[in-house]
């Protein structure tokens, strides 16, 4: 989710309408991505000769995060009981332990899954690479509170996970704090070699349902075919960091392309990622063996009644107007698929417009109170409340829906 | 799904053409930015003002970014930097970019604050440190008390019980070295 959405899409808007409409290309006229052949050079973890690992702190507090987990906005927080180490491992000639993953599900109607080092059946990271005091601890993550942001997608009508996901530069200690990423600036060494002392990864990983049968991608310039795992169809790929086949993190429902090229299905059914994205076939744009009913929002809005909407002008900082829109929420939102986004338009500009949208559960009635401000425009600022889904092949929410009402305040 | 995962410079490098690649590059470094600046700034407000012109530069400047000298993080927060210095020397914060891109101004939620400052508090204190990293420790001290807790060279010299000279030689030499290991860009 993006922390300012204003802010994307405006910079959005900014810059496509500068760029003349007749150099616009799309997506599928981009270059494809060049692999480039890396060696599998893993240095063993300094732990290794001891043969003993011991049991450090969770992760997160090391992080000195203060993130309250809050079960009814945002992602939620991880269910109780829906935490599940899956059994598939895959060995990393750089770690002294194998990789794995772990499924939860959140209160709010997501799955999620996460990759990291495996001990004694639980999913962590070590204290090496500079991470938690290079204690040489195994720091099990928390299976308890708000998952990461990366890694969690709707699940399917039947309550299935399908997910893909990857990211880029991630330590041999499996530490979520990246910090290789910031590292090789000085001109000549890619970031990945100078991570102190360790090697870094690119891992791709995710459920690709139980009719999946072999998963294809490529590596230093050779194909592999792998079987994915268990009643989930889970896949891990572990490979050598490379800045110019993946840089940064990604999750969706399918395989996100390059380096994974193919992934075959019971009944014969082959989807190709050609370019970073499935062929041109419906059969695969999304997860075979997966349904998504998304929910009818015209036919909810038909059965409730409307409440008013309001909203309330007044000062705010710097010589600035505040805009607080208030209204009852028509329909329920009970999880995190569905939402309410408000819009409001500049005086005399209706192009221009800035949004948000509730990010927490609703009851039917309940009122919702959302503020814009840093207004200095004087005039009549016009705006709308839509009820918006979440599409199922995105993380965030979407910003189109039916309308559910209008309002409009005047700044003096 | 292309665009999630291509590199940096690609993004970039593909943002002339292509509007929706810089919102991938901007929906794959805000988190860092934002909590930089808000740790920083230590208000959300100003901190997603900051964050709107450090974006709009590094559109401007995108055909200087080079991946061979250093990731993208660390030539945004180079910029993050620059503007945020610039801020406190005018008092306000400056709006060249996002004018020359036209951008008009945000009308911020507060949800959206809200967000911002949860960032800040989760991610704020970790992103500086590994900023910093790259310093030896005198000069983290010193860049760390003038940058972040905006201190006087003469405040700075009492606590590090040394002279003010040296704390101005101490930040000086540890801007440079992050300016050369960050590839700041102004």
């Amino acid at each position: 989710m993006t922390l300012i959405p204003e802010l994307e899409q405006e910079l959005t808007r900014a810059i496509t309408e500068r760029t003349p409409a007749s150099s616009r290309s799309r997506l599928r006229r981009l270059p494809m991505l060049v692999p480039v052949v890396a060696t599998l050079a893993g240095t063993a973890v300094a732990l290794a000769a001891a043969g003993v690992i011991p049991l450090g702190s969770p992760e997160r507090e090391s992080r000195r995060t203060k993130f309250a987990a809050e079960a009814t906005s945002g992602l939620g927080t991880i269910s109780p009981n829906t935490s599940e180490l899956l059994a598939l491992r895959v060995k990393d000639p750089g770690s002294l332990l194998p990789w794995g993953l772990r499924v939860a599900r959140t209160s709010r109607g997501l799955g999620c899954v996460r990759a990291g080092l495996v001990l004694n059946g639980r999913l962590g990271a070590l204290g090496v690479d500079g991470d938690f005091g290079n204690d040489g601890f195994f720091h099990p993550f928390p299976t308890v509170g708000t998952p990461r942001l990366i890694g969690c997608v709707p699940l399917d009508s039947r309550g299935e996970l399908f997910i893909s996901a990857s990211e880029a530069d991630v330590p041999t200690s499996a530490s979520a704090l990246h910090r290789c990423t910031g590292a090789g600036a000085n001109g000549k060494v890619p970031p990945s070699a100078l991570c102190a002392g360790s090697n870094t990864r690119d891992i791709y990983y995710g459920l690709l349902g139980p009719r999946a049968t072999s998963l294809t991608y490529t590596s230093g310039g050779t194909t592999h075919t792998i079987v994915p795992q268990g009643p989930h169809g889970a896949y891990l790929l572990v490979l050598p960091a490379n800045p110019r086949d993946l840089n940064g993190v990604g999750t969706g429902l399918i395989p996100a392309g390059r380096p994974i090229t193919e992934v075959t299905y019971r009944g014969g059914l082959v989807c190709r990622f050609a370019g970073g994205n499935p062929e041109p076939r419906s059969d695969c744009s999304t997860p075979p063996g997966s349904t998504y009913t998304q929910p009818n929002l015209k036919r909810l809005l038909a059965t409730a009644p409307l409440t008013g909407i309001t909203a309330a002008v007044s000062h705010g900082r710097h010589s600035a107007w505040r805009v607080t829109v208030s209204f009852g929420a028509p329909v329920a939102i009970p999880n995190a698929l569905t939402a309410y986004s408000i819009e409001l338009h500049d005086p005399g500009r209706p192009r221009s417009w800035g949004a948000t949208s509730t990010e927490t559960n609703l009851r039917r009635g309940q009122r919702v109170s959302i503020s814009f401000s840093n207004l200095t425009r004087p005039g009549i600022y016009t705006g709308l409340v839509r009820l918006t889904d979440r599409p199922s092949n995105v993380v965030g929410l979407g910003l189109a829906g039916p309308v559910v009402g209008r309002f409009s305040a005047r700044i003096p | 799904m292309a665009l999630e995962s291509a590199p940096d410079d690609r993004l970039l490098k593909w943002s002339s053409s292509t509007p929706e690649a810089f919102a991938v590059f901007y929906r794959r470094h805000e988190r860092v930015v934002v909590a930089f600046l808000g740790r920083l700034s230590r208000d959300p407000e100003l901190t997603v003002d900051l964050t709107a012109e450090t974006f709009a530069r590094a559109y401007r400047a995108r055909a200087k970014f080079d991946p061979e000298r250093g990731s993208a993080r660390g030539w945004l927060l180079g910029i993050a930097r620059h503007v945020l210095a610039a801020s406190r020397e005018q008092g306000r914060v400056e709006t060249e970019a996002r004018e020359q891109l036209k951008m008009q101004t945000l009308r911020i939620s507060t949800e959206t604050l809200s967000s911002v400052e949860r960032a800040v508090i989760e991610d704020g204190e970790m992103v500086v440190e590994e900023w910093l990293d790259a310093l030896p420790d005198s000069e983290r001290d010193a860049v760390r008390r003038r940058v972040l807790d905006d201190a006087s060279y003469e405040q700075i010299a009492t606590e590090l019980a040394c002279s003010q000279a040296v704390v101005r030689q101490r930040v000086s030499r540890g801007l440079s070295r992050l300016r050369r290991t960050a590839m700041e860009e102004r």
